[in-house]
Formats: C-alpha cells, structure tokens, sequence
C-alpha cells in the first residue's frame, strides 16, 4: 500500500512548516491515507529513538566550572578600563573608527547588496515547492478557467497572463503561501524551464527598494537571488512577480509577451 | 564591581541554561569526550568575547549552537582531522549482534539491550557526515525550525530540507532492526 504525495511533504508538516492552509488539508489527509499513517508512526519511533538521552549525554559536572574560570581569567587578563584618555586623542581614535566602520559599511555593502524579503520568499518557495514536488493542477489555459479556479482561494481578482502557448505552454495553477498570505501562482514552460507569475494582494508593501527599469509602458524591479531572477511590478494594490531560473533577457522578453497583465 | 565584572555575569546568565544542549550538540560532533569539553569551552570563551554584538531579546540558543558549530569546522580545518566514524560494515555487525543475542529475557539483559540500543543509535548518527548529522539533531532532537537550522549552519533552507530527508532516510535504513523491534 502507498500514497502517491512525496515524504518529504509529510515531513514539512510534521515538522511544523507547512502554512496554515496546506497543513490543514495534510491532516485531513492523513485522517484517511493508511501508508502515509505508517510513515508518520515509523517517523515518531525514529524521533524517539534519537531522543533518548545517552550516557554520556550528562554534562560533566566540572565543565561549567572550567568555563566560569576561563570566563575570569579573561575579564582579568583584560585589566581595568583607563580611566580618562587626552581628548585629542579621543577625538583622533574616535575618527579613526568612523573611518573604519564607513571602509567596513562600504565593503559590506558591495559586496553583499541587500536582498529584499519578498525576493527571498518567492525565490524560496520555489526551490520549496519543487523540492517537495507540489504539483501544478492543470487546466485550459483560458483566462476565464484560470480566475474561476483561483475564485475560493485567494480574495482577490487574479489577473492572468495570456502568453502564445506554442512557445509557452501553460503548466497549471497553484495556490502558493508565502509572507504570510495565500499567492496565486500560474506556471508556463519555456525551453526546458519553468516560468511563474506569482499574483499576492498588499496594499501595505513597496519595491522601492529594488532599482527599477522600464520595460515597454511599465516600471518593474529586478533582483536576482540564489540563481533566480524576479521581476515584480505593481498593479494598483496588487503585486505582480515572474520568477524563474532562465536568463534575465529571456524573462523580459516572455514579459513584453504577456498581454493581459498591464 | 567593573563593567566587565558585570558583563561576564549577565553572559553567564545567558550562556548557562544552554549548557546541556551545547553539551550534547558537541558529544556527537567530538570523537571523545575530551573534545567535546574542549569545544564547549572554546565555544562560551568566543561567544563572551562576542557578547557585546549580542542583541539582547534575540535568540541565544541559536547563537550558541552557531558559534560552536563553526569552532569545530574552523577545528576540523585547520588540524584536517575528522572524527573517527564507524563505517557501514562495523554498523552491520553490530546490528546483527544485537538482534541476534537473545538479549530480552531476564532484567539485567534487558538493560544491556538498552544500552546497546543507545549504542547503536550513536553508531548509526556518527556515520552520517556531520553536515546530515547536525541538521537531523538540531531538527528532531533540539526542535529548531528549518529557519533557524539554515540560518545556524549557514545554508539555505531547501539545503536543510534535502540534508533532513536524506538524514532521516539514513537513519531509518541502519536502525531498521531497532526501529521494528
């Protein structure tokens, strides 16, 4: 007897990390599906098992006292403060410092360019949802087939990308979770790569901090993260995002191609 | 009574309750127990050297376990001495010792059962990589979410998803005799 959902999704939720609706419908599932009760009892032993204390897991009963000693010796080793340096050379350390911090802030910011949360929570539930292998459910790839389907599960209007499906073909819809709020997700193939338009409603978010560029008639932000490239725009209060692992140019251009969503 | 007085204080306070768990954390990342004292030491003197970048209402338990984790990687570096594992073959002898000893009649017997079942728990943890071995603990045993996993070991989070199901695959294969008993 087996269940055809993937371990690893199982895992996601009895460790806690599945979004309120997902987990949901796990537990409902698992109401039910016989193989995957087996697995979460073989799941529980195995955790039993690691959890039971050893031995030699009882602290020594000299080990703090060591630490408490080397923590003194430390305190003693670095002598009192002095008391009160010359101002000039106070105010010259001090500059010296600044100097330092800015050449440290400088590098710092060069070298690791602040990656916006909303990048990272779209980037990571891809490489999430791939890893579990959460399927797209697959439907026409008719506008109205589309927002008709996304209608009891997200409060919002979807807008949906029309895209020619002979170089695109339209994968599925799925309902996404990530910022804690349900996100429309609808995938397109394009050559061997996966193409996602992720949709999320917050009138309260701004891309501000991401540099924009203009492609056609519309301003978008571009950010790449863990070898994906993100492009979001906003349409009034609703977040527009095309995530995928292909080429910037390729994303840019399947994005002059999609009508429906300016 | 200096500020430093006070400071080394307040960071024994912080420090102290997660003793056991930097305990445990190291005893199963040292070959002996000696190491693992040596690390956990090594450990509180970094992170009282460190105290004054701690933020006071963050979370030290994952500071902690960061800054011995990366003590015994700088460790394992520098000396290129890896801790000395059981490999698969002296794993499956024991295991069949176990199963086949008839270990379950009187109380005595039973305890050693015991013991060697924990024995055997820590045979099948050592022969994981340390990467897979830490990340299982630190979820199953410690209760870490995969956040603070990724962030401690300094991975991202699919790397810990993909470490946890192979780990826990592992795991189940060498301690299957156990684990159907």
């Amino acid at each position: 007897m087996s269940c055809e959902r993937p371990l690893s999704q199982l895992y996601l939720y009895l460790d806690g990390e599945l979004a309120p609706p997902e987990a949901d419908e796990m537990a409902h599932h698992l109401r039910t599906c016989h193989a995957c009760q087996t697995e979460v009892a073989a799941h529980h032993r195995l955790q039993g098992l690691l959890r039971t204390p050893l031995p030699e897991d009882e602290v020594p009963e000299r080990l703090w006292t060591v630490i408490h000693q080397r923590l003194a010796q430390e305190t003693l080793a670095k002598g009192p403060q002095p008391a009160r340096r010359p101002r000039h050379r106070l105010w010259l350390s001090l500059g010296a410092c600044a100097a330092l911090l800015l050449v440290a802030l400088a590098v710092r910011l060069w070298l690791t360019p602040a990656v916006p949360l909303v990048v990272q929570e779209v980037v990571d539930s891809q490489i999430r949802t791939r890893l579990m292998g959460v399927p797209y459910t697959p439907m026409p790839a008719t506008p109205d087939v589309i927002r008709h389907w996304f209608d009891d599960k997200v409060d919002f209007a979807v807008l949906v990308p029309v895209l020619p499906q002979a170089r695109y073909p339209f994968l599925g819809a799925r309902l996404n979770y990530f910022l804690n709020r349900r996100v429309a997700e609808m995938a397109y193939a394009s050559d061997g790569h996966v193409l996602s338009f992720v949709i999320f409603a917050d009138p309260g978010l701004t891309l501000s901090t991401l540099s924009p560029i203009r492609v056609g008639n519309r301003t978008v932000y571009v950010q790449t993260y863990k070898g994906y490239t993100t492009i979001f725009w906003q349409d009034g209060t609703l977040f527009c995002g095309l995530v995928s692992d292909l080429h910037l140019p390729a994303m840019l251009e399947a994005l002059r191609q999609a009508h429906a969503m300016s | 009574m200096t500020e430093l007085d006070r400071g080394s204080e307040a960071f024994e306070s912080v420090a102290k309750p997660y003793l056991p768990l930097l305990w445990r954390c190291a005893r199963r990342l040292m070959r002996t127990g000696h190491e693992a004292e040596d690390l956990v030491q090594e450990t509180c003197l970094k992170a009282f050297r460190a105290w004054h970048q701690f933020q006071p209402g963050t979370d030290a338990r994952a500071w902690l376990v960061t800054i011995l984790l990366n003590t015994a990687r700088d460790w394992a570096r520098k000396t290129l001495r890896q801790p000395e594992t059981l490999g698969l073959n002296d794993l499956t002898a024991l295991s069949q010792q176990v199963t086949t000893e008839p270990a379950r009649a009187a109380i005595p017997e039973q305890a050693a059962g015991q013991a060697e079942v924990g024995r055997l728990v820590r045979l099948a943890l050592d022969d994981l990589s340390p990467e897979f071995r830490m990340t299982v603990l630190l979820a199953d045993v410690e209760e870490f979410t995969y956040r603070e996993i990724a962030d401690i070991m300094g991975c991202p989070i699919g790397t810990v998803m993909s470490r946890l199901y192979r780990a826990r695959h592992l795991l189940r294969m060498t301690l299957q005799a156990v684990l159907e008993d």
